[in-house]
């Protein structure tokens, strides 16, 4: 489980996120929502410590965020999957293996994204949607109780979003935390057990997509993020 | 050490895909075969490729490392993600890159010179030029990784490695000549040595001139840099002082790193 007490993040004269509080249990698929700049790759960043927080503190499985060995614990995917373009997805596994020294088998990842043919290729040749798919076997790959996931459905086709979808929900079965952002409603309606509503820094809502639309009396999440974010600016 | 090792194997792999590297080593490959076919002799040609070495190899050693360093930041965020050290990624990436480049140079400069290859006092200032093509490549990667670690974003971090290029390979000497100028009463030759220590393209150049005999060139500073470059205490300076100018900002490289938010 990931708990965070207290952090917080200012860029420069920017006050980014604010005294947060939050905890994902194990096991449970929570999705992070906010309109854009409100703080959400900020708080996966310093999840993962490429952002140092101002104040607070981060546990990773009981584990600070600042140690080596909370990066184990966890498997991340990041928003866009620009990564080096004259190397094979092959090479760029058999990379992140040797440098975490585990050596899971990807065929069955490959083939469920049905890459196999593009694995030997540079990753400059691929599409946008499938250095996405190797992005996605890169995150599924390591046995990691944690898996995070920025935005992972953007550039995916239909087919693949609704595989994505589904090895997510396989994950959760296993028993996987796993802590994503999206700003595509039907996503999280699909796979989160619970949303955080992020806005201006701090958590405004905590429970389940049913819960926020109704709380708003809207007929659906999409339409219900609109009023709240709404409501919300005008309070 | 093995993570530093397998960051480095990757980007070269990465680097000697692309075209810009066997572009490069075509370049100084081509431009010595044209140069020794010219001149007609390998000593007057090493004079201009000594100019091609420590003006070219600083300004693309900070540019292909600038470029490599920004655009494919979203790699070093993948590897950022990992169990490993900060200092370990940044010093894998560097040392791929600073590789493939001073490994592009050498070759190229190799097999321009493969038709007319030197011998005796040529061969020893050959290999000197050599070192050198491959110590400005290392220095100047180290100081554009460093500079676009600490800049805030793509367009300075560029920009300040070319004005740094740009100061030391033509701003300096021309401040120097101010300096000498200005204060040509004084003695003032002993602070040509140390001018010359403080920028790595000088140093270099210096030290080829040297050894190809046409100190003359230099007026009385020839003279002193000769007294000082000649001998074995001096050549040892010289060389520390290159090997600070790649260990001084690799270790700032390491500092920022470990500091910055990515």
């Amino acid at each position: 489980m990931i708990s965070i007490q207290g952090l917080t993040k200012h860029y420069g004269k920017t006050r980014v996120v604010e005294h947060l509080d939050f905890e994902i249990g194990t096991g449970s698929v929570i999705s992070m929502l906010g309109p854009n700049g409100s703080g959400k790759s900020t708080i996966i960043k310093c999840i993962l410590n490429l952002v140092r927080p101002n104040a607070g503190t981060i546990e990773v499985d009981g584990i600070s965020s600042k140690e080596l060995e909370s990066r184990r614990k966890i498997a991340y995917m990041p928003q866009v999957a620009h990564f080096a373009e004259n190397i094979s997805a092959r090479r760029l596994i058999e990379l992140i293996s040797k440098l975490r020294n585990e050596y899971p088998d990807p065929r069955d990842l490959v083939e469920y994204f049905e890459l196999s043919e593009h694995m030997t290729k540079p990753l400059s040749d691929l599409s946008g949607g499938s250095r996405q798919k190797v992005s996605a076997i890169l995150a599924f790959l390591f046995d990691t109780p944690i898996i995070i996931l920025d935005e992972p459905t953007v550039g995916l086709d239909p087919v693949a979003r609704v595989n994505f979808k589904k090895l997510v929900l396989r994950e959760k079965e296993r028993g996987k935390t796993i802590f994503f952002t999206s700003h595509i409603t039907s996503d999280v309606e699909e796979v989160a057990d619970e949303i955080a509503f992020l806005l201006d820094g701090g958590i405004v809502f905590r429970g389940t997509t049913q819960e926020l639309v109704s709380s708003t009396g809207e007929r659906n999440l999409e339409h219900a993020i609109a009023k709240f974010i709404k409501n919300k600016h005008e309070v | 050490m093995r993570t530093i090792w397998q960051i480095f194997s990757f980007v070269f792999r990465d680097n000697m895909r692309s075209m810009w590297a066997p572009i490069y080593l075509l370049f100084f490959a081509a431009s010595t075969l044209v140069l020794i076919h010219l001149t007609g002799s390998f000593g007057r040609a090493m004079v201009s490729l000594m100019n091609l070495v420590v003006i070219i190899i600083p300004l693309v050693s900070t540019m292909m490392a600038s470029m490599y360093f920004f655009y494919k930041s979203d790699f070093t965020y993948l590897l950022l993600s990992q169990p490993i050290k900060r200092a370990h990624i940044f010093l894998g990436i560097y040392s791929g890159v600073a590789f493939t480049l001073s490994m592009a140079s050498v070759l190229g400069l190799l097999l321009g010179a493969a038709f007319a290859f030197p011998s005796g006092p040529d061969l020893v200032v050959f290999i000197l030029l050599l070192l050198s093509a491959a110590a400005l490549s290392w220095i100047f990667s180290a100081i554009a990784f460093f500079i676009s670690l600490s800049a805030k974003d793509k367009l300075r971090g560029i920009g300040i490695s070319l004005f740094l290029w740009l100061f030391m390979a033509v701003i300096y000497d021309g401040l120097l000549l101010t300096y000498f100028f200005v204060f040509s009463e004084y003695p003032i030759e002993q602070h040509a040595i140390y001018f010359t220590l403080a920028n790595p393209v000088d140093l270099t150049r210096v030290f080829l001139m040297l050894q190809l005999d046409i100190s003359a060139l230099m007026g009385y500073s020839g003279a002193v840099f000769q007294s000082f470059f000649g001998n074995a205490v001096g050549k040892l300076i010289s060389a520390v002082a290159l090997m600070l100018w790649i260990i001084t900002p690799l270790t700032g490289l390491v500092w920022k790193a470990n500091r910055k938010d990515f």
